[in-house]
Protein backbone atom coordinates (compact mmCIF):
# COMPACT_ATOMS: atom_id res chain seq x y z
CA UNK A 1 0.00 0.00 0.00
CA UNK A 2 1.17 3.75 -0.74
CA UNK A 3 2.68 5.42 2.22
CA UNK A 4 1.60 9.43 2.43
CA UNK A 5 2.75 10.10 5.36
CA UNK A 6 6.22 8.03 6.29
CA UNK A 7 8.87 9.01 9.37
CA UNK A 8 11.34 7.42 10.41
CA UNK A 9 13.14 7.82 13.99
CA UNK A 10 12.28 11.55 13.50
CA UNK A 11 12.76 13.50 16.75
CA UNK A 12 12.48 17.25 17.84
CA UNK A 13 14.30 19.01 20.14
CA UNK A 14 13.67 22.66 20.73
CA UNK A 15 16.57 25.07 21.61
CA UNK A 16 15.74 25.42 24.86
CA UNK A 17 14.77 22.00 25.85
CA UNK A 18 16.61 19.22 27.45
CA UNK A 19 13.96 16.55 26.29
CA UNK A 20 12.87 16.47 23.01
CA UNK A 21 9.34 17.50 22.41
CA UNK A 22 8.41 14.60 19.73
CA UNK A 23 10.56 11.33 19.42
CA UNK A 24 12.63 9.75 18.39
CA UNK A 25 9.70 8.62 16.56
CA UNK A 26 8.75 5.70 13.52
CA UNK A 27 5.22 6.28 11.91
CA UNK A 28 3.62 5.23 8.36
CA UNK A 29 0.18 6.21 7.24
CA UNK A 30 -0.94 5.04 4.54
CA UNK A 31 -3.61 6.30 1.29
CA UNK A 32 -6.67 6.44 2.74
CA UNK A 33 -6.07 6.64 5.88
CA UNK A 34 -7.96 9.08 9.04
CA UNK A 35 -5.46 9.53 11.33
CA UNK A 36 -5.95 11.24 14.38
CA UNK A 37 -3.47 11.89 17.12
CA UNK A 38 -4.54 12.82 20.79
CA UNK A 39 -2.55 12.92 23.62
CA UNK A 40 -2.60 16.11 26.35
CA UNK A 41 -1.26 19.18 25.74
CA UNK A 42 2.18 19.67 25.42
CA UNK A 43 2.56 15.86 24.02
CA UNK A 44 3.82 17.07 20.75
CA UNK A 45 0.84 16.64 18.36
CA UNK A 46 1.59 19.96 17.03
CA UNK A 47 4.95 19.82 16.38
CA UNK A 48 4.38 16.15 14.21
CA UNK A 49 2.34 17.81 12.29
CA UNK A 50 4.18 20.57 11.57
CA UNK A 51 7.22 18.25 10.97
CA UNK A 52 5.06 16.74 8.08
CA UNK A 53 3.95 20.03 6.60
CA UNK A 54 7.39 20.74 6.63
CA UNK A 55 6.96 24.17 8.39
CA UNK A 56 9.18 22.82 11.17
CA UNK A 57 12.52 20.61 10.47
CA UNK A 58 13.68 16.89 12.87
CA UNK A 59 16.60 17.82 15.04
CA UNK A 60 17.12 14.06 13.39
CA UNK A 61 15.51 10.85 11.37
CA UNK A 62 14.07 11.64 8.17
CA UNK A 63 10.21 12.57 6.93
CA UNK A 64 9.18 11.58 3.79
CA UNK A 65 5.50 13.17 2.81
CA UNK A 66 4.16 11.87 -0.87
CA UNK A 67 6.71 10.00 -1.64
CA UNK A 68 9.54 13.11 -1.11
CA UNK A 69 12.54 13.58 1.45
CA UNK A 70 11.42 16.73 3.33
CA UNK A 71 13.26 17.13 6.02
CA UNK A 72 16.48 18.95 4.21
CA UNK A 73 14.57 21.16 1.55
CA UNK A 74 15.18 24.52 1.51
CA UNK A 75 12.52 27.23 2.28
CA UNK A 76 11.50 27.81 -1.19
CA UNK A 77 11.05 24.21 -1.77
CA UNK A 78 9.01 23.08 1.03
CA UNK A 79 6.90 26.39 0.04
CA UNK A 80 6.43 24.98 -3.35
CA UNK A 81 5.99 21.45 -1.99
CA UNK A 82 3.32 22.60 0.68
CA UNK A 83 1.47 24.14 -1.78
CA UNK A 84 0.68 21.23 -3.95
CA UNK A 85 0.69 18.25 -1.93
CA UNK A 86 -0.52 19.63 1.53
CA UNK A 87 -4.02 21.52 2.90
CA UNK A 88 -3.84 22.94 6.62
CA UNK A 89 -7.25 23.21 8.36
CA UNK A 90 -6.31 25.15 12.25
CA UNK A 91 -8.24 25.44 15.50
CA UNK A 92 -8.48 29.19 14.56
CA UNK A 93 -9.17 29.04 11.53
CA UNK A 94 -6.22 31.62 10.10
CA UNK A 95 -8.23 33.05 7.30
CA UNK A 96 -6.88 36.54 6.01
CA UNK A 97 -9.44 39.45 7.11
CA UNK A 98 -9.41 41.09 4.46
CA UNK A 99 -10.17 38.69 1.33
CA UNK A 100 -13.57 37.70 0.87
CA UNK A 101 -14.56 33.90 1.44
CA UNK A 102 -13.91 32.80 -2.10
CA UNK A 103 -10.57 34.66 -2.26
CA UNK A 104 -9.52 33.22 0.77
CA UNK A 105 -10.49 29.69 -0.48
CA UNK A 106 -8.76 30.16 -4.26
CA UNK A 107 -5.34 32.35 -2.50
CA UNK A 108 -3.28 28.08 -2.55
CA UNK A 109 -4.61 27.87 -6.51
CA UNK A 110 -2.94 31.09 -7.28
CA UNK A 111 0.02 30.26 -5.94
CA UNK A 112 0.00 26.87 -8.25
CA UNK A 113 -0.48 29.03 -11.11
CA UNK A 114 -3.91 27.85 -12.05
CA UNK A 115 -6.05 29.77 -14.09
CA UNK A 116 -8.42 32.19 -12.29
CA UNK A 117 -11.55 30.35 -14.36
CA UNK A 118 -10.76 27.04 -13.06
CA UNK A 119 -9.95 28.25 -9.48
CA UNK A 120 -13.31 29.69 -9.28
CA UNK A 121 -15.20 26.84 -10.33
CA UNK A 122 -13.46 24.53 -7.98
CA UNK A 123 -14.03 26.94 -5.55
CA UNK A 124 -17.61 27.07 -6.27
CA UNK A 125 -17.90 23.49 -5.85
CA UNK A 126 -16.45 23.03 -2.70
CA UNK A 127 -18.35 25.69 -1.46
CA UNK A 128 -21.53 23.99 -2.88
CA UNK A 129 -20.68 20.90 -1.38
CA UNK A 130 -19.11 22.88 2.00
CA UNK A 131 -22.75 24.73 2.05
CA UNK A 132 -21.01 28.08 2.40
CA UNK A 133 -21.73 29.01 -1.35
CA UNK A 134 -24.14 32.12 -0.10
CA UNK A 135 -21.09 33.73 1.87
CA UNK A 136 -18.90 33.58 -1.15
CA UNK A 137 -18.68 37.15 -1.68
CA UNK A 138 -18.82 38.10 2.30
CA UNK A 139 -15.75 38.42 4.31
CA UNK A 140 -14.74 36.23 7.06
CA UNK A 141 -15.23 38.43 10.23
CA UNK A 142 -19.31 38.29 9.35
CA UNK A 143 -19.56 34.53 9.39
CA UNK A 144 -19.99 32.00 12.40
CA UNK A 145 -17.27 30.15 13.61
CA UNK A 146 -18.41 26.85 11.65
CA UNK A 147 -18.85 28.69 8.73
CA UNK A 148 -15.50 29.77 8.81
CA UNK A 149 -14.19 26.47 9.76
CA UNK A 150 -15.51 25.20 6.52
CA UNK A 151 -14.26 27.89 4.79
CA UNK A 152 -10.63 26.96 5.97
CA UNK A 153 -11.39 23.41 5.04
CA UNK A 154 -12.27 24.44 1.83
CA UNK A 155 -9.24 26.45 1.24
CA UNK A 156 -6.98 22.92 2.87
CA UNK A 157 -8.34 21.32 -0.40
CA UNK A 158 -8.95 23.48 -3.59
CA UNK A 159 -5.25 22.17 -4.56
CA UNK A 160 -6.54 18.33 -4.21
CA UNK A 161 -4.08 18.04 -2.26
CA UNK A 162 -2.55 13.87 -1.09
CA UNK A 163 -2.98 15.15 2.42
CA UNK A 164 -5.26 17.33 4.55
CA UNK A 165 -3.44 17.96 7.93
CA UNK A 166 -6.17 19.40 10.57
CA UNK A 167 -5.02 20.86 13.90
CA UNK A 168 -7.89 20.98 16.55
CA UNK A 169 -10.49 21.76 13.63
CA UNK A 170 -13.24 21.77 16.12
CA UNK A 171 -11.42 22.80 19.16
CA UNK A 172 -13.13 26.55 19.08
CA UNK A 173 -16.41 25.64 17.97
CA UNK A 174 -19.57 24.62 19.87
CA UNK A 175 -21.24 21.60 19.84
CA UNK A 176 -23.29 21.58 16.86
CA UNK A 177 -20.63 23.46 14.38
CA UNK A 178 -18.10 20.49 15.78
CA UNK A 179 -20.66 18.13 14.53
CA UNK A 180 -20.88 19.89 11.00
CA UNK A 181 -17.09 19.87 10.96
CA UNK A 182 -16.64 16.26 11.85
CA UNK A 183 -19.17 15.16 9.36
CA UNK A 184 -17.39 16.99 6.61
CA UNK A 185 -14.41 15.26 7.33
CA UNK A 186 -16.16 12.14 7.79
CA UNK A 187 -17.45 12.44 4.04
CA UNK A 188 -13.57 13.45 2.85
CA UNK A 189 -12.65 10.29 4.14
CA UNK A 190 -14.97 8.23 2.60
CA UNK A 191 -13.88 10.20 -0.51
CA UNK A 192 -10.57 8.65 -0.14
CA UNK A 193 -8.91 11.75 1.58
CA UNK A 194 -5.77 11.16 3.08
CA UNK A 195 -6.43 13.00 6.63
CA UNK A 196 -4.34 13.11 9.95
CA UNK A 197 -6.68 15.25 12.27
CA UNK A 198 -5.35 16.38 15.58
CA UNK A 199 -7.36 16.34 18.67
CA UNK A 200 -8.47 16.36 22.47
CA UNK A 201 -11.80 15.30 21.39
CA UNK A 202 -11.71 11.79 21.89
CA UNK A 203 -15.44 11.01 20.55
CA UNK A 204 -14.58 12.69 17.03
CA UNK A 205 -11.06 10.65 16.98
CA UNK A 206 -13.06 8.04 17.56
CA UNK A 207 -16.09 8.99 14.30
CA UNK A 208 -13.67 10.46 11.70
CA UNK A 209 -10.62 8.10 12.40
CA UNK A 210 -9.72 4.74 10.86
CA UNK A 211 -6.92 4.47 13.05
CA UNK A 212 -5.98 6.39 16.25
CA UNK A 213 -2.15 7.19 18.18
CA UNK A 214 -1.94 8.67 21.57
CA UNK A 215 1.01 10.57 22.11
CA UNK A 216 2.25 11.13 25.88
CA UNK A 217 5.44 13.14 26.49
CA UNK A 218 6.32 12.80 22.80
CA UNK A 219 6.56 9.55 22.48
CA UNK A 220 3.89 7.15 21.51
CA UNK A 221 1.94 5.73 24.09
CA UNK A 222 -0.79 3.85 22.02
CA UNK A 223 -1.63 2.87 18.04
CA UNK A 224 -4.78 1.29 17.50
CA UNK A 225 -3.50 0.26 13.71
CA UNK A 226 -0.70 -1.54 15.66
CA UNK A 227 -3.14 -3.21 18.40
CA UNK A 228 -5.44 -4.47 15.51
CA UNK A 229 -2.81 -5.74 13.48
CA UNK A 230 -1.27 -7.77 16.47
CA UNK A 231 -4.69 -8.97 16.73
CA UNK A 232 -5.37 -9.95 13.61
CA UNK A 233 -1.89 -11.82 13.44
CA UNK A 234 -2.29 -13.81 17.10
CA UNK A 235 -6.18 -14.50 16.46
CA UNK A 236 -5.83 -17.71 14.21
CA UNK A 237 -3.20 -18.61 16.82
CA UNK A 238 -5.54 -18.84 19.76
CA UNK B 1 -7.85 51.45 7.16
CA UNK B 2 -5.19 49.51 9.37
CA UNK B 3 -2.80 50.69 6.57
CA UNK B 4 -3.83 54.52 7.26
CA UNK B 5 -3.81 54.01 10.66
CA UNK B 6 -0.08 52.90 10.25
CA UNK B 7 0.96 55.72 7.94
CA UNK B 8 -0.82 59.01 10.05
CA UNK B 9 0.54 57.38 13.35
CA UNK B 10 4.29 57.17 12.08
CA UNK B 11 4.01 60.25 10.57
CA UNK B 12 3.09 62.02 13.62
CA UNK B 13 5.66 60.57 15.46
CA UNK B 14 7.67 61.30 13.81
CA UNK B 15 7.33 64.62 12.70
CA UNK B 16 6.76 65.33 16.64
CA UNK B 17 10.37 63.60 17.50
CA UNK B 18 11.87 65.78 14.20
CA UNK B 19 10.42 68.28 16.17
CA UNK B 20 11.38 67.91 19.72
CA UNK B 21 14.85 67.09 18.22
CA UNK B 22 15.65 70.01 16.53
CA UNK B 23 14.66 72.10 18.98
CA UNK B 24 16.95 70.22 21.18
CA UNK B 25 19.73 70.83 18.94
CA UNK B 26 18.73 74.36 18.71
CA UNK B 27 18.27 74.87 22.38
CA UNK B 28 21.38 73.26 23.32
CA UNK B 29 23.69 75.14 21.45
CA UNK B 30 21.33 78.47 20.42
CA UNK B 31 24.43 80.37 19.97
CA UNK B 32 26.48 77.90 17.68
CA UNK B 33 23.45 77.18 15.73
CA UNK B 34 22.84 80.78 14.92
CA UNK B 35 26.78 82.00 14.96
CA UNK B 36 27.19 78.89 12.10
CA UNK B 37 24.08 79.88 9.76
CA UNK B 38 25.08 83.64 9.92
CA UNK B 39 28.96 82.81 9.28
CA UNK B 40 29.76 84.44 12.41
CA UNK B 41 33.15 86.65 12.79
CA UNK B 42 35.77 84.73 14.97
CA UNK B 43 37.14 87.78 15.44
CA UNK B 44 36.41 91.46 15.41
CA UNK B 45 39.57 93.72 15.41
CA UNK B 46 39.59 97.89 14.79
CA UNK B 47 42.10 99.04 13.28
CA UNK B 48 43.54 103.00 13.40
CA UNK B 49 43.24 104.33 10.13
CA UNK B 50 45.88 106.61 10.55
CA UNK B 51 48.56 104.17 11.16
CA UNK B 52 47.67 100.94 9.22
CA UNK B 53 47.55 101.20 5.03
CA UNK B 54 44.86 99.56 2.79
CA UNK B 55 47.49 97.05 1.47
CA UNK B 56 48.18 95.83 4.54
CA UNK B 57 44.19 95.41 5.33
CA UNK B 58 44.10 93.97 2.64
CA UNK B 59 47.20 91.50 3.48
CA UNK B 60 45.79 90.47 6.86
CA UNK B 61 42.86 88.94 5.11
CA UNK B 62 45.54 86.28 2.94
CA UNK B 63 46.82 85.39 6.15
CA UNK B 64 47.29 81.62 6.43
CA UNK B 65 44.25 80.60 8.57
CA UNK B 66 42.07 83.13 7.36
CA UNK B 67 39.21 81.05 5.78
CA UNK B 68 36.93 84.34 5.10
CA UNK B 69 37.04 88.23 5.90
CA UNK B 70 34.91 90.99 5.75
CA UNK B 71 35.97 94.66 5.68
CA UNK B 72 37.22 97.15 6.04
CA UNK B 73 34.06 99.08 7.12
CA UNK B 74 34.36 102.51 8.49
CA UNK B 75 33.26 102.39 12.20
CA UNK B 76 32.62 104.72 14.99
CA UNK B 77 30.58 105.23 18.38
CA UNK B 78 27.99 107.79 19.89
CA UNK B 79 25.41 108.34 21.93
CA UNK B 80 21.83 109.08 20.72
CA UNK B 81 18.87 110.66 21.81
CA UNK B 82 15.47 109.86 20.86
CA UNK B 83 12.41 111.67 20.11
CA UNK B 84 11.20 111.88 23.29
CA UNK B 85 14.64 113.18 24.07
CA UNK B 86 15.69 110.21 26.08
CA UNK B 87 19.59 109.07 25.72
CA UNK B 88 20.09 105.72 24.63
CA UNK B 89 23.50 104.10 26.05
CA UNK B 90 26.53 104.37 23.35
CA UNK B 91 26.45 102.78 20.51
CA UNK B 92 29.04 101.44 17.69
CA UNK B 93 27.72 102.48 14.51
CA UNK B 94 29.12 100.48 11.33
CA UNK B 95 29.08 101.78 7.63
CA UNK B 96 28.00 98.34 6.03
CA UNK B 97 26.51 98.82 2.81
CA UNK B 98 24.55 95.53 2.60
CA UNK B 99 23.80 93.38 5.64
CA UNK B 100 25.19 90.18 3.45
CA UNK B 101 29.03 89.46 3.79
CA UNK B 102 31.20 86.94 3.53
CA UNK B 103 31.64 86.62 7.21
CA UNK B 104 28.83 88.02 9.62
CA UNK B 105 25.58 87.61 7.55
CA UNK B 106 23.60 90.00 9.57
CA UNK B 107 19.50 88.94 9.57
CA UNK B 108 17.36 91.51 9.05
CA UNK B 109 14.58 91.20 11.75
CA UNK B 110 12.22 93.69 10.48
CA UNK B 111 12.19 97.03 7.86
CA UNK B 112 14.91 96.61 5.68
CA UNK B 113 18.92 97.66 5.33
CA UNK B 114 20.15 101.58 5.00
CA UNK B 115 19.90 102.61 1.52
CA UNK B 116 21.03 106.26 1.67
CA UNK B 117 22.66 108.60 4.69
CA UNK B 118 19.92 109.51 7.38
CA UNK B 119 19.17 105.92 7.50
CA UNK B 120 20.14 104.10 10.06
CA UNK B 121 19.17 100.24 11.40
CA UNK B 122 19.54 99.31 14.96
CA UNK B 123 20.43 95.87 16.68
CA UNK B 124 17.34 94.29 17.71
CA UNK B 125 18.24 94.62 21.31
CA UNK B 126 17.69 98.14 20.77
CA UNK B 127 13.93 97.42 19.86
CA UNK B 128 11.48 98.99 22.12
CA UNK B 129 8.80 102.02 22.44
CA UNK B 130 10.41 105.27 21.68
CA UNK B 131 12.76 103.19 18.72
CA UNK B 132 10.63 101.64 16.04
CA UNK B 133 11.13 101.66 12.82
CA UNK B 134 10.49 105.27 11.75
CA UNK B 135 11.61 106.87 14.98
CA UNK B 136 14.41 109.11 14.55
CA UNK B 137 17.61 109.47 16.69
CA UNK B 138 19.89 112.11 16.99
CA UNK B 139 23.82 112.39 18.06
CA UNK B 140 24.32 113.90 21.29
CA UNK B 141 27.52 115.77 20.16
CA UNK B 142 25.48 119.08 21.12
CA UNK B 143 25.59 121.07 17.63
CA UNK B 144 22.60 121.66 15.99
CA UNK B 145 23.71 120.40 12.65
CA UNK B 146 23.98 116.87 14.35
CA UNK B 147 22.65 114.84 11.96
CA UNK B 148 19.10 112.78 12.33
CA UNK B 149 19.04 109.01 11.60
CA UNK B 150 15.75 107.66 10.46
CA UNK B 151 15.20 104.07 11.88
CA UNK B 152 14.66 102.18 8.92
CA UNK B 153 15.15 98.18 10.05
CA UNK B 154 16.29 95.96 12.95
CA UNK B 155 18.26 93.52 12.69
CA UNK B 156 20.43 90.91 14.40
CA UNK B 157 24.27 90.24 14.46
CA UNK B 158 24.98 86.64 16.36
CA UNK B 159 28.45 87.71 16.35
CA UNK B 160 27.49 91.55 17.94
CA UNK B 161 29.89 92.94 15.39
CA UNK B 162 27.81 96.52 16.19
CA UNK B 163 25.07 97.99 17.62
CA UNK B 164 24.03 100.30 14.66
CA UNK B 165 24.76 100.22 11.18
CA UNK B 166 24.67 103.17 8.11
CA UNK B 167 25.84 103.57 5.14
CA UNK B 168 29.64 104.00 5.10
CA UNK B 169 29.29 107.78 4.31
CA UNK B 170 26.64 108.35 7.10
CA UNK B 171 29.23 107.35 9.56
CA UNK B 172 31.89 109.50 8.08
CA UNK B 173 29.44 112.12 8.43
CA UNK B 174 28.78 111.32 12.16
CA UNK B 175 32.47 110.85 12.97
CA UNK B 176 32.84 114.37 11.60
CA UNK B 177 30.81 115.38 15.22
CA UNK B 178 33.90 114.59 16.86
CA UNK B 179 34.23 110.86 17.24
CA UNK B 180 37.10 108.95 15.95
CA UNK B 181 36.83 106.12 12.97
CA UNK B 182 38.11 103.06 13.42
CA UNK B 183 38.48 100.08 10.87
CA UNK B 184 36.20 97.36 11.63
CA UNK B 185 37.89 94.13 10.25
CA UNK B 186 35.56 90.45 10.41
CA UNK B 187 37.94 87.34 10.36
CA UNK B 188 36.73 84.17 10.26
CA UNK B 189 39.83 81.63 10.85
CA UNK B 190 40.01 77.44 10.24
CA UNK B 191 41.18 77.10 14.23
CA UNK B 192 39.46 79.06 16.42
CA UNK B 193 38.11 76.95 18.59
CA UNK B 194 39.95 77.96 21.90
CA UNK B 195 40.97 80.80 23.65
CA UNK B 196 44.87 80.22 23.07
CA UNK B 197 44.00 79.43 18.76
CA UNK B 198 42.31 83.09 18.76
CA UNK B 199 44.83 84.72 20.26
CA UNK B 200 47.43 83.05 17.75
CA UNK B 201 45.35 84.51 14.87
CA UNK B 202 45.45 87.73 16.60
CA UNK B 203 49.24 87.75 17.14
CA UNK B 204 49.30 87.20 12.66
CA UNK B 205 47.37 90.23 12.38
CA UNK B 206 49.80 92.34 14.34
CA UNK B 207 52.81 90.96 12.65
CA UNK B 208 51.37 92.27 9.56
CA UNK B 209 49.94 95.61 10.37
CA UNK B 210 52.38 96.44 13.63
CA UNK B 211 50.34 96.03 17.24
CA UNK B 212 50.16 100.22 17.17
CA UNK B 213 47.39 100.10 13.97
CA UNK B 214 45.32 97.20 16.21
CA UNK B 215 43.67 99.18 18.25
CA UNK B 216 41.59 95.86 19.93
CA UNK B 217 39.83 92.96 19.14
CA UNK B 218 36.44 90.75 20.27
CA UNK B 219 36.51 86.90 20.65
CA UNK B 220 33.66 85.16 19.44
CA UNK B 221 34.24 83.09 22.39
CA UNK B 222 33.58 85.74 25.12
CA UNK B 223 30.75 86.62 22.54
CA UNK B 224 29.48 82.71 23.29
CA UNK B 225 29.95 83.11 26.22
CA UNK B 226 27.71 85.71 27.33
CA UNK B 227 25.16 84.54 25.39
CA UNK B 228 25.03 80.87 26.66
CA UNK B 229 25.18 82.72 30.04
CA UNK B 230 21.72 84.38 28.77
CA UNK B 231 19.95 81.31 27.52
CA UNK B 232 21.32 78.71 30.28
CA UNK B 233 18.07 79.37 32.33
CA UNK B 234 16.02 77.80 29.75
CA UNK B 235 18.15 75.33 28.36
CA UNK B 236 16.80 72.75 31.23
CA UNK B 237 13.36 73.10 30.32
CA UNK B 238 13.50 72.80 26.63
CA UNK B 239 15.65 69.78 27.00
CA UNK B 240 13.17 68.18 28.98
CA UNK B 241 10.35 68.92 26.76
CA UNK B 242 12.14 67.41 23.95
CA UNK B 243 13.45 64.83 25.64
CA UNK B 244 9.54 63.97 26.74
CA UNK B 245 9.12 64.33 23.21
CA UNK B 246 11.16 62.02 21.60
CA UNK B 247 10.05 59.42 24.30
CA UNK B 248 6.29 59.74 23.44
CA UNK B 249 7.12 59.34 19.69
CA UNK B 250 9.79 56.66 20.33
CA UNK B 251 7.01 54.73 22.49
CA UNK B 252 3.92 54.94 19.74
CA UNK B 253 6.39 54.20 17.21
CA UNK B 254 7.34 51.32 18.56
CA UNK B 255 3.77 50.46 19.97
CA UNK B 256 2.31 50.88 16.43
CA UNK B 257 5.41 48.84 14.50
CA UNK B 258 4.90 46.16 16.97
CA UNK B 259 1.18 45.81 16.69
CA UNK B 260 1.60 45.81 13.35
CA UNK B 261 4.33 42.97 13.54
CA UNK B 262 2.22 40.81 15.45
CA UNK B 263 -0.94 41.03 12.81
CA UNK B 264 1.84 40.46 10.23
CA UNK B 265 3.35 37.59 12.13
CA UNK B 266 -0.30 36.10 12.45
CA UNK B 267 -0.41 36.64 8.58
CA UNK B 268 3.39 35.73 7.83
CA UNK B 269 2.17 32.22 9.93
CA UNK B 270 -0.54 32.05 7.39
CA UNK B 271 0.80 32.30 4.35
CA UNK B 272 3.97 30.37 5.35
CA UNK B 273 1.06 27.31 6.09
CA UNK B 274 -0.55 28.05 2.63
CA UNK B 275 2.90 26.90 0.53
CA UNK B 276 3.81 31.45 0.60
CA UNK B 277 7.88 31.10 -0.39
CA UNK B 278 9.60 33.47 2.05
CA UNK B 279 10.31 35.63 -1.10
CA UNK B 280 6.30 36.21 -1.75
CA UNK B 281 5.73 36.22 1.86
CA UNK B 282 8.21 39.62 2.01
CA UNK B 283 6.30 40.65 -1.22
CA UNK B 284 3.20 40.45 0.74
CA UNK B 285 4.65 41.95 3.84
CA UNK B 286 6.23 45.38 2.20
CA UNK B 287 2.82 46.16 0.68
CA UNK B 288 0.51 45.15 4.04
CA UNK B 289 3.04 47.15 6.71
CA UNK B 290 6.26 48.27 5.03
CA UNK B 291 4.57 50.90 2.80
CA UNK B 292 2.68 52.99 5.15
CA UNK B 293 5.13 52.71 7.65
CA UNK B 294 7.86 54.56 5.42
CA UNK B 295 5.33 56.80 3.90
CA UNK B 296 4.80 58.14 7.40
CA UNK B 297 8.08 58.10 8.41
CA UNK B 298 8.70 60.01 4.56
CA UNK B 299 6.12 62.35 5.48
CA UNK B 300 6.63 62.90 9.36
CA UNK B 301 10.34 64.15 8.44
CA UNK B 302 8.83 66.37 6.07
CA UNK B 303 6.41 67.61 8.36
CA UNK B 304 8.80 67.74 11.57
CA UNK B 305 10.96 70.11 9.24
CA UNK B 306 7.70 72.06 8.16
CA UNK B 307 7.21 72.78 12.05
CA UNK B 308 10.75 72.97 12.70
CA UNK B 309 11.89 75.88 10.86
CA UNK B 310 9.46 79.02 12.15
CA UNK B 311 9.54 77.34 16.03
CA UNK B 312 13.20 77.59 15.63
CA UNK B 313 13.71 80.65 14.35
CA UNK B 314 12.29 82.23 17.07
CA UNK B 315 14.49 80.27 19.46
CA UNK B 316 17.67 81.53 17.58
CA UNK B 317 16.38 85.34 18.15
CA UNK B 318 16.21 84.82 21.80
N1 LIG C 1 8.43 26.88 19.05
C1 LIG C 1 8.68 26.21 20.18
N2 LIG C 1 9.78 26.51 20.89
C2 LIG C 1 10.07 25.85 22.03
N3 LIG C 1 9.30 24.88 22.54
C3 LIG C 1 8.18 24.53 21.87
C4 LIG C 1 7.82 25.19 20.67
N4 LIG C 1 6.65 24.64 20.24
C5 LIG C 1 6.33 23.69 21.13
N5 LIG C 1 7.23 23.61 22.12
C6 LIG C 1 7.22 22.67 23.24
O1 LIG C 1 7.16 21.38 22.73
C7 LIG C 1 6.28 20.59 23.47
C8 LIG C 1 5.19 20.03 22.57
O2 LIG C 1 4.41 21.10 22.08
P1 LIG C 1 3.21 20.91 21.07
O3 LIG C 1 2.75 22.27 20.67
O4 LIG C 1 3.62 19.99 20.01
O5 LIG C 1 2.14 20.25 22.01
P2 LIG C 1 0.62 19.87 21.69
O6 LIG C 1 0.53 18.44 21.93
O7 LIG C 1 0.25 20.39 20.37
O8 LIG C 1 -0.13 20.66 22.83
P3 LIG C 1 -1.59 21.34 22.77
O9 LIG C 1 -2.55 20.24 22.93
O10 LIG C 1 -1.57 22.24 23.98
O11 LIG C 1 -1.68 22.08 21.48
C9 LIG C 1 5.72 21.46 24.57
O12 LIG C 1 6.47 21.21 25.73
C10 LIG C 1 5.97 22.85 24.07
O13 LIG C 1 6.21 23.71 25.16
MG1 LIG D 1 -1.12 21.92 19.66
Amino acid sequence: MHQVIELERVAKRYDSADTPALGPLTLSVARGEALAVTGPSGSGKSTLLNLVAGLDKPTDGAVIVAGRRIDQLSQHALATFRRAHIGMAFQFFNLLDDLTVCDNIQLPAQLTGTRRRDSASRAGELMEMLGIQKHARAYPGRLSGGERQRVGVARALINRPELLLADEPTGALDTASGHDVRDLLMDLHRGGQTIVLVTHDLSLAETVASRTIHLIDGHLARDTHAQASRRACSAPAR
Amino acid sequence: MQTVVIAIATMMAVASAVVAGSLMVAAAAPFDHAFAKQRGAHLTAQFDPARVSTAELAATRKLDGVTASAGPYSSTSFRPVDQTGFRLPTMTLVGRSGADSAVDRVEMKSGRWVQEPGEIVLSTSFEGPGTEIGSILKSTSGTASAPALKVVGFALSTSKTADSWATPAQVEAVASQGHSVTYQMLYRFDSAATKHQILADRMQLDSVTGSAALLGTRSWLDTKREADQGAAATVPFVMAFGVLGIVMSVITVSSVISGAVGVGLRRIGILKALGFTPREIVRAYVAQAMVPAVTGIILGVLMGNVLAVPMLADAESV
